[in-house]
């Protein structure tokens, strides 16, 4: 072998004191790592899917966080221009509350790799802290937030541009606060998921806080009324009034009174809270640097939650004489095959243990429960209010059929190994998911006929045609995804993908197809003065959709029988 | 008697490279078999093939006497199997994954229960209720895939590296489970590294290298093999461990003998 036998040189050898040409090299060699991930993910196998569908993705998440990056520049300056200083809490809040939404609710980009493993080389701790901030760093939270504050500076700019130097220089400072809050947080709260049961009680605590979120918007959002509910405006600001004491300790109340007083020639005030903040900053900073030096130190969060109990000496007992494996598969009481009852007991499990499903289950029902009674108090709603809600509802289902596999983890080799049809496993996933289907119509329909009016018996008949429709379309697209692009799902991670990109895309796209198909057939119907046409044509397409369902269904072994090594490697990789 | 196993030119190709390349194998009804050989050498992808995990590229394997490609469901039936993965269900308890498997397998429900009560007493798990897999130590999850792997009492058990990650006492319990089911008619084929634990356990050895079958045999067959070769290095008449014979076999191939130069910049 040509080298080994050289002597090294003297920068190369161990006992050389490190240089910062060394440092400087890994943390190229890091940016480098970054990179290559991110540039291999788009190599693998269905990576040019996942790129395209970032390209479609990414214009429409813009799209939503436009608004309130404008809203933060435009609220900045209406706020600095009338003089309404007092209200600038209103911005530095909300560019928080923001900041934390989008942590919860939009992924970081995945790594393939335990970004912890690198403290195997030889690294010192600060080097360590800063490659850690530094991955990451590029998130969507941080991305949103900075470019809403970077708003809301250009519109203090704009309105007052005497104010910009010391409005620019705490609004860097609530930035970074902003950033390192974050990642203590996400850092925190995650070595907090590294066991099962708290995991859980995170996903609800995030549950109900999304819900308790969505009834205050539609509350107390003036988009979403018209003028006698204002009436319920003074009541927040009441409460607002309440908490703002405190609330002007923290770092968003620091920042909007370090501005206001530097407006009002309050040059003390603003200094101090300037310095608070950056206080809180710092604060932020070492209480994640705590939690960074634990790991430092080799903590390992996987054993968290692997305390194997004592070992028992096994009692000297034998297992009685296993007969043959032949055999016969025995029928169950519903004449259901036995593989299939069995799929479907584990799924009932896996639903009881997934709050994250159970979730995508309750928020649509909720959020129609929200506008139902906001229509209801307001008289208005059409008649297509019901279709439109249970397509709406079945948004939040049809994606769990897109990664019917994600769930399973290493399990899905067990589907390989036994003599179990793929077809059955898939039937029992397809077969909760057309359940859930089926109670959120019901829920719905209970829920407008409570909150608003009764829909007639002809358009609720069509829309459980459509809903049959849409759901044997879904369950067979997403099963053929499920097989060709699986993802494992990591439950102890925040904001944890239930499905990749391009499947999330053609589950919005089915569904949205089939509702204008539904929708386009409905206005026909109407246009040639027979609405009772829509029966028997949404029937069917729904036949048409079932015979589709059951021909991928009896195709399944097959693909997945070319698909297994793709499968078992992302499914299994660890 | 037909075979246990039977492979037929089997080759399995990634891209350029052949991971397994023509293997012929035949393993005998109630035979323990070993099969062995250095990190690459295509054991992991032999075992996957054989257990439906993977697809050759070309080559037949017969379990049983059944073709495996034509018949996969009855083969599956007949065989169990302790994958790399294991195979588990996290979200699920030992109790319902074990009564899950059992059901998938085709047992009645009061079988699996039966069953499953057993197995888990067996494997000492039975104190671990309400406890998620997902939350079990690697030897839980290890002797809890094993368990699955046998409560339809297959007739043939592959195991890949059953004993990495185990204790001393689960391995003895795993052992003794090993050799009831060999007394009681069973085939076993396992691949491990401990080649202490092969040589006490296996009747019947194979090695591979570089996707090559390079020896098969009874522990006695590839001892005299090997003393046959090399006369001379056996003239005291010690008795050679699986050890010596291993390295005799596949230590004299120059990819995995140590190299003549040492690398002097170490220490």
């Amino acid at each position: 072998m040509a080298g080994l036998t050289e002597t090294p040189s003297q920068s190369q050898s161990p006992n050389h004191p490190w240089t910062s040409a060394q440092s400087r090299a890994q943390f190229a060699a890091l940016a480098q790592l970054r990179w290559s991930i991110f540039r291999n993910a788009f190599r693998r196998k269905g990576g040019t899917g996942e790129l395209i569908a970032r390209i479609l993705i990414f214009p429409f998440l813009g799209l939503i966080a436009i608004f309130p990056i404008l809203g933060a520049g435009v609220g900045a300056y209406v706020l600095v221009s009338t003089d309404r200083l007092a209200m600038f809490y209103a911005i530095t809040w909300g560019v928080f509350l923001l900041w934390q939404l989008v942590v919860l609710n939009i992924s970081a980009p995945g790594l393939s790799f335990d970004i912890n493993t690198i403290i195997r080389f030889p690294i010192s701790f600060p080097r360590y802290l800063l490659a850690r901030l530094f991955f990451g760093l590029l998130s969507a939270a941080n991305v949103i937030g900075t470019l809403a504050i970077i708003a809301a500076d250009i519109g203090i700019g704009v309105a007052k541009p005497s104010l910009v130097p010391w409005a620019t220089l705490v609004l860097i400072v609530f930035a970074l606060a902003n950033i390192f809050f974050t990642r203590m947080a996400i850092t925190w709260v995650e070595r907090w998921l590294s066991t099962r049961r708290a995991s859980e009680i995170f996903t609800a605590l995030i549950i109900f806080g999304s819900l308790g979120f969505q009834y205050i918007n539609l509350t107390f959002n003036p988009a979403f009324h018209h003028g006698h509910q204002a009436s319920k405006l003074p009541l927040l600001i009441k409460i607002f009034n309440r908490i703002r004491p405190v609330a002007n300790l923290l770092p968003p109340g620091l920042a909007a009174t370090s501005i206001v007083s530097s407006a009002q020639g309050r040059h003390f005030t603003a200094i101090a809270s300037l310095l608070g903040l950056a206080a809180f900053g710092c604060l932020f900073l070492a209480v994640y640097a705590w939690r960074m030096h634990r790991e430092f130190r080799g903590e390992n969060l996987s054993q968290v939650s692997h305390q194997p109990a004592a070992t028992r000496i096994p009692a000297p007992q034998r297992i009685s004489g296993l007969p043959s494996a032949t055999t016969q598969p025995t029928r169950s009481p519903f004449s259901l095959s036995p593989t299939l009852s069995a799929c479907l007991r584990k799924e009932l499990l896996y639903l009881r243990r997934n709050t994250n499903q159970l979730y995508g289950f309750i928020a649509p029902v909720f959020m129609v429960f929200l506008f139902a009674t906001r229509m209801g108090a307001s008289g208005t709603g059409g008649s297509l209010v019901f279709p439109a809600a249970v397509a709406y509802s079945l948004l939040g289902v049809s994606i769990l059929s897109y990664n019917g596999l994600g769930m399973d983890g290493p399990g899905v080799q067990f589907y390989f190994i036994s003599p179990t049809r793929l077809r059955d496993v898939f039937l029992a996933k397809n077969l909760i998911g057309f359940l859930l289907s089926l109670v959120e119509f019901f829920l719905i329909f209970g829920v407008l006929v409570l909150s608003t009016r009764t829909p007639s018996p002809l358009i609720a008949l069509a829309t459980l045609c459509w809903l049959l429709f849409a759901t044997f379309t879904n369950g067979a697209i997403g099963n053929l995804r499920s097989l060709s692009a699986p993802k494992k799902i990591n439950l102890s991670k925040i904001s944890r993908q239930q499905t990749s990109q391009l499947s999330a895309l053609i589950a919005l796209g089915v569904v949205l197809a089939c509702f204008g198909i539904g929708f386009a057939i409905v206005l026909l119907c109407l246009h040639l003065h027979r609405p009772w046409l829509m029966i028997p044509v949404l029937l069917a397409l729904a036949l048409a959709a079932f015979l589709f369902y059951i021909r991928v269904l009896n195709r399944l072994d097959v693909i997945a029988l070319n698909h297994r090594e793709a499968i078992a490697e992302e499914l299994c990789k660890t | 008697m037909v075979p246990a196993v039977t492979t037929t030119g089997l080759t399995r190709r990634f891209g350029e490279f052949t991971a397994v390349q023509d293997v012929n194998l035949t393993v005998a009804p109630g035979q323990f078999f070993g099969f062995l050989g250095p990190n690459g050498a295509g054991k992991s992808t032999t075992i996957k093939m054989l257990t439906g995990l993977l697809a050759p590229t070309s080559g037949s394997i017969q379990i049983l006497g059944l073709d495996a490609a034509t018949n996969p469901i009855e083969v599956k039936r007949q065989i169990g199997v302790v994958p790399e993965g294991l195979a588990l269900f996290g979200r699920l308890t030992a109790a319902e994954y074990l009564h899950f498997v059992g059901r998938m397998y085709g047992l009645d429900a009061a079988t699996t229960a039966a069953r499953t009560t057993e197995l888990l007493d067996f494997m000492s798990l039975a104190g671990e209720t309400k406890k998620l897999i997902t939350d079990f130590s690697h030897g839980m999850q290890k002797k809890l895939a094993l368990a699955a792997a046998v409560i339809h009492g297959p007739r043939i058990l592959f195991l890949d590296e059953p004993f990495e990650g185990v204790d001393a006492i689960a391995s003895g319990t795993l052992k003794a489970m090993l050799q009831g089911m060999i007394a009681r008619g069973a085939t076993i084929f396992l691949t491990s590294h401990v080649l202490e634990i092969v040589e006490r356990l296996c009747t019947h050895i194979a090695i591979i290298d570089r996707g090559h079958l390079i020896a098969n045999g009874s522990l006695e067959e590839l001892r005299a093999g090997v003393q046959a070769r090399n006369p001379e290095g056996n003239g005291n008449n010690q008795i050679l461990t699986l050890e010596q014979i291993f390295l005799s076999i596949v230590g004299g191939d120059p990819a995995i003998a140590p190299p003549e130069q040492e690398l002097s910049w170490l220490g």
